[in-house]
């Protein structure tokens, strides 16, 4: 079973065609295009007042507020922001945006290498993860914005 | 009635299964595992073999147990139809494999008690007293997660 093919990525190798960030979760490194990326801004400037549902607070940005999301490194919602939660990745999405906190974000301007995909018996039919991809002596799970953000819509509205 | 051989798993949590012996392929002590979210918890592991991504099984957390933290992994390889590609996965170990001689006189059912092995098991065999299910290994490692 093969994943599709989308945004830029390609089955079983990984050619990027733009930049990649890695965004640093804990001990995850969740690896995006760069194009999924809007804005980076510091956690500092996240409204944290009247959060949304799941969410730990807003970001302006383009004249409106966008919600705000912190995950662990396993994707499980977090209400409280960890310390070393010091970014807010402001995703774009095909209609608006979403921020999600991390550690920190490395820019990879090329990334090649072998894309493995997720085996069967780990994906989750709601999962995030397109596979994942050898990263700084460890391994970097590969999404997308776009997945990224219905996978963490969907457990805001169960939480 | 000729014999064949068989390994005998320890997967932790007193829970004891067998591979054939040629499915067995290769124990790693100690791996390098790479944790992926949004996995089930008895499979949230993976580690790099010969350039392969293989999932991580931990059966006794499958099988309902606590899950395991143990450090030794059994890479094994399978086939769902001859003549295919094998197929590859690792299963958490307690402790080193064993390997049996096995005979047809042997076979027996999987006991009431054991039930929870029915969709992972392809046959049983009695050894030492005890009921020991043949994992079926496609069934293991090829099927969705929930």
């Amino acid at each position: 079973m093969n994943l599709p093919v989308n945004g830029g990525f390609q089955q079983a190798d990984l050619r990027l065609h733009s930049a990649a960030a890695v965004l640093k979760i804990d001990g995850l490194d969740l690896l995006i295009q760069q194009r999924d990326i809007r804005t980076l801004e510091s956690v500092s400037d996240v409204d944290r007042s009247a959060p949304g549902k799941g969410s730990v607070g807003w970001i302006s940005f383009a004249q409106q507020r966008w919600p705000v999301f912190c995950v662990s490194s396993r994707l499980d919602l977090q209400l409280e922001i960890p310390p070393a939660r010091g970014t807010c990745v402001l995703l774009a999405l095909e209609d608006g945006y979403a921020g999600v906190l991390c550690d920190d974000v490395t820019i990879l301007r090329q990334v090649s290498g072998r894309l493995h995909e997720l085996p069967v018996a780990m994906r989750r039919h709601d999962t995030p993860i397109r596979g994942v991809v050898s990263h700084n002596q460890g391994m970097a799970c590969v999404s997308d914005a776009g997945r990224l953000a219905d996978y963490i819509a969907q457990i805001a509205y169960e939480s | 009635m000729s014999g064949t051989k068989a390994w005998l798993l320890d997967l932790g949590a007193s829970n004891r299964a067998a591979v054939g012996v040629r499915e067995l392929l290769h124990l790693i002590d100690a791996p390098r595992t790479h944790e992926i979210p949004c996995t089930p918890a008895y499979c949230r592991h993976a580690v790099l073999w010969q350039d392969r991504l293989l999932p991580v099984m931990d059966m006794a957390g499958r099988l309902g147990g606590e899950l395991q933290t143990g450090s030794l992994l059994a890479v094994v390889g399978y086939q769902q139809v001859r003549g295919e590609l094998p197929r590859f996965g690792a299963l958490m170990l307690a402790s080193p494999p064993r390997q049996v001689e096995v005979s047809n006189e042997q076979a027996c059912d999987l006991p009431e008690e054991a039930q929870r092995w029915k969709s992972l098991a392809i046959s049983c065999f009695d050894y030492q007293g005890d009921a020991v299910p043949v994992l079926n290994l496609g069934r293991i490692f090829d099927a969705p997660a929930p």
